[in-house]
């Protein structure tokens, strides 16, 4: 019975090839544009994200239990050893590919006569580069830290314009150390990080060496964070509780979701914005096919008629409908699916370079879509096409022969 | 033709007994009498002509015995089960294994070709015979009515005889008890008209297929062993012109 059934509904989907044509590319159109944008937004999202992970955060950080609720706590407080047999521990955990320690804290940095308040970021240079390589992005001229030497600093324009300083001049870090007393070192600004206009968190900051931090906190062989790297960052979750286990309870495990959520929450905004739109796209084409259907149920109203005499039942009436409506939608759905796939691939291995004013690396997107997606939204297709010819089919199904037979 | 004619159970019952059969449409606020108490019996292996002037209840009459439509009120009964109260799944089966209609305007699924019209009933039923079994009934059937060369044309590249004989040959491939044809003949031409009664008559005479029609032409009447005359949708005269076949 349904062979027959798909063979009619096959051949009635092809009889009005102009109408059936429009219909199906409506859905063809709607598919290709949410395999796309999903492809793309997916490429853009991946980018932002290893742009966060390996350029500030790292995939996971350490911190002494506590350090991310004390907010208002001077992080001097609240510190991680960076002795060789506490990071051991750390590098010990299977799949950690590097280890770096940090330091945030704030000061004053002076020079020319001029001070300027400053959050200054206390890195190793070698085992930074490491766990997030895209540092070096940031550094739009001069030396990196590595090159420049046990008191090197790297500033942003605009702290380095405040005071007044160019590259290759001395300032000093004016500051506290743990104990409350006050300390200062000079500095050789050897780099600048990141450009004027630049969106950035803050204006006014700074790196400088881990080492030449411990001194002028006076807190050797300590640091406010670690940050490690994983190969995988979406396994990060699975590395954390492996991690606490290593160093223990007394610090405080924490991946980039927690420590960036921003992140989660744009690409949260960005999946809500696609949805929609594809729901319009999809919406549309859908009311396409229910009005394709209805002009058809209408059209074929006495044929109905005939089937009703030959002893078809209301039940395989519906079923014919909804199957040529399946058709179209799963039809158009293949093929836009199918044509959104390919430019993500293409893409996908191409590479989109997009370069915005002000940026000092072009971003590098590559569109990716899981078959996950692309049998998902196949799947809408179908049976959003099947859902929207209900009402045609079932207004086919209840007609009386009688009645049908004689509609002109 | 070499067929053999289907075997009932009880030959000497009535196919279809009709009683006191009342059909009324509404038409807007007015009620429309179109069969005002309608006795009637066919017997089978008759071959039977409903005449009567437009408007007079033929064409509601066959949709009743058709099991299209059902009564406002009165028994029907074929072959012996009461049918005017079945709903409509349950008269779909009746028409799908009992009844042949043949259309006036054939009334052919444009999309299948021959071969597929005419085993179209036989495909929607919920048991199904095999496929070899079927295609070989098709075919012969087809060759019966005179479409051998046609079986995998589509409507559109038939004529109107042919189509009408394409729809001969679906209503009589379920092997019903009863065949019934409205106006089969109004659309075609007289050559073909004479072509598609004879053939009908010669379907009745070695089947054994009873035939039910509604006509206004004149030339069916000649070959129909029983008239019934309706007006005003009420029977007026229902004697045989002769002897049914078979009775």
């Amino acid at each position: 019975m349904l062979p027959s059934l798909v063979r009619i509904a096959v051949r009635n989907v092809t009889r009005n090839r102009r109408r059936s044509v429009i219909t199906f590319s409506a859905i063809f159109l709607a598919l290709g544009v949410m395999v796309g944008i999903r492809g793309f937004l997916n490429g853009m999202q991946a980018t932002l994200r290893e742009s966060i992970i390996l350029g500030q955060t790292g995939a996971l950080q350490i911190h002494r239990k506590g350090f991310m609720k004390a907010v208002t706590t001077s992080s001097l407080d609240l510190l991680v050893p960076t002795d060789e047999a506490f990071l051991q521990k750390i590098r010990g955990v299977p799949g950690i590919q590097a280890v770096t320690a940090r330091i945030a804290f704030g000061g004053m940095v002076n020079a020319n006569d001029t001070s300027a308040v400053a959050m200054l970021s206390a890195i190793d240079p070698k085992n930074e580069i490491l766990v997030c390589p895209r540092r070096l992005d940031m550094i739009s001229s001069g030396k990196t830290l590595a090159e420049g030497g046990s008191s090197a600093a790297i500033l942003t324009p605009e702290l380095a314009d405040s005071l007044g300083v160019h590259v290759g001049k001395q300032a000093t870090i004016l500051t506290n150390d743990r104990d409350g007393v006050m300390n200062a070192l000079d500095i050789d600004y050897v780099g600048v990080y990141g450009q004027p206009g630049l969106p950035m968190p803050d204006k006014k900051f700074g790196f400088v060496p881990l080492a030449f931090a411990q001194d002028l906190l006076r807190i050797p062989n300590m640091a406010s964070e670690i940050a490690v790297r994983i190969e995988r960052f979406d396994e990060a979750e699975t590395f954390k509780p492996r991690l606490q286990a290593a160093v223990g309870p007394e610090y405080e495990v924490v991946t980039w979701h927690d420590v960036a959520s921003f992140i989660d929450d744009a690409i949260a905004a960005q999946n809500a914005t696609l949805n929609l739109i594809g729901a319009i796209f999809l919406f549309v084409a859908l009311l396409g096919i229910a009005n394709t259907m209805l002009m058809s149920v209408l059209e074929r109203t006495r044929e109905i008629g005939t089937m009703m005499s030959v002893g078809v039942r209301r039940r395989q009436i519906l079923s014919l409908f909804l199957l040529e409506a399946g058709i179209l939608g799963l039809l158009g759905g293949i093929l836009g699916a199918a044509a959104g796939s390919a430019f993500v691939f293409y893409y996908g291995y191409k590479g989109i370079v997009l370069k915005f004013p002000g940026m000092l690396a072009p971003l590098h997107i590559y569109p990716t879509v899981t078959v996950g997606y692309i049998l998902f939204v196949l799947g809408l297709a179908a049976g959003g096409a099947v859902l929207s010819a209900l009402w045609p089919a079932v207004r086919a199904s209840q007609m009386r022969p009688v009645e049908a037979l004689a509609a002109v | 033709m070499t067929s053999s004619a289907p075997t009932h159970a009880s030959d000497s019952q009535p196919l279809v007994v009709l009683r006191s059969i009342v059909k009324s449409y509404q038409l807007g606020k007015t009620l429309v009498p179109a069969l005002q108490g309608v006795d009637l019996e066919l017997h089978r292996g008759e071959f039977t002509v409903v005449m009567g002037p437009s408007g007079s209840g033929k064409s509601t009459l066959l949709n009743i015995i058709g099991c299209l439509d059902r009564p406002s009120s009165g028994s029907y009964k074929f072959a012996g089960e009461e049918v005017s109260d079945r709903d409509f799944d349950k008269l779909a089966g009746v028409r799908n294994e009992k009844i042949g209609i043949i259309f006036q305007s054939f009334n052919l699924i444009p999309v299948l070709n021959v071969i597929e019209n005419v085993e179209f009933p036989c495909l929607m039923r919920r048991r199904r015979e095999p496929m070899n079994s079927l295609r070989e009934r098709v075919h012969k059937l087809c060759e019966d009515v005179g479409l051998g060369p046609y079986v995998k044309h589509r409507p559109d590249e038939l004529s109107g005889g042919q189509r009408q004989r394409v729809a001969i040959a679906r209503a009589l491939i379920t092997q019903p008890e009863l065949v019934l044809a409205d106006e089969p003949t109004a659309n075609l031409d007289s050559k073909t008209s004479e072509q598609i009664i004879a053939l009908m008559q010669h379907l009745n005479q070695q089947m054994g297929v009873t035939f039910l029609f509604s006509t206004h032409d004149p030339r069916v009447m000649q070959h129909a062993k029983r008239v019934v005359y309706i007006a005003d949708g009420k029977i007026v005269d229902a004697n045989p012109v002769a002897a049914a076949s078979g009775h």
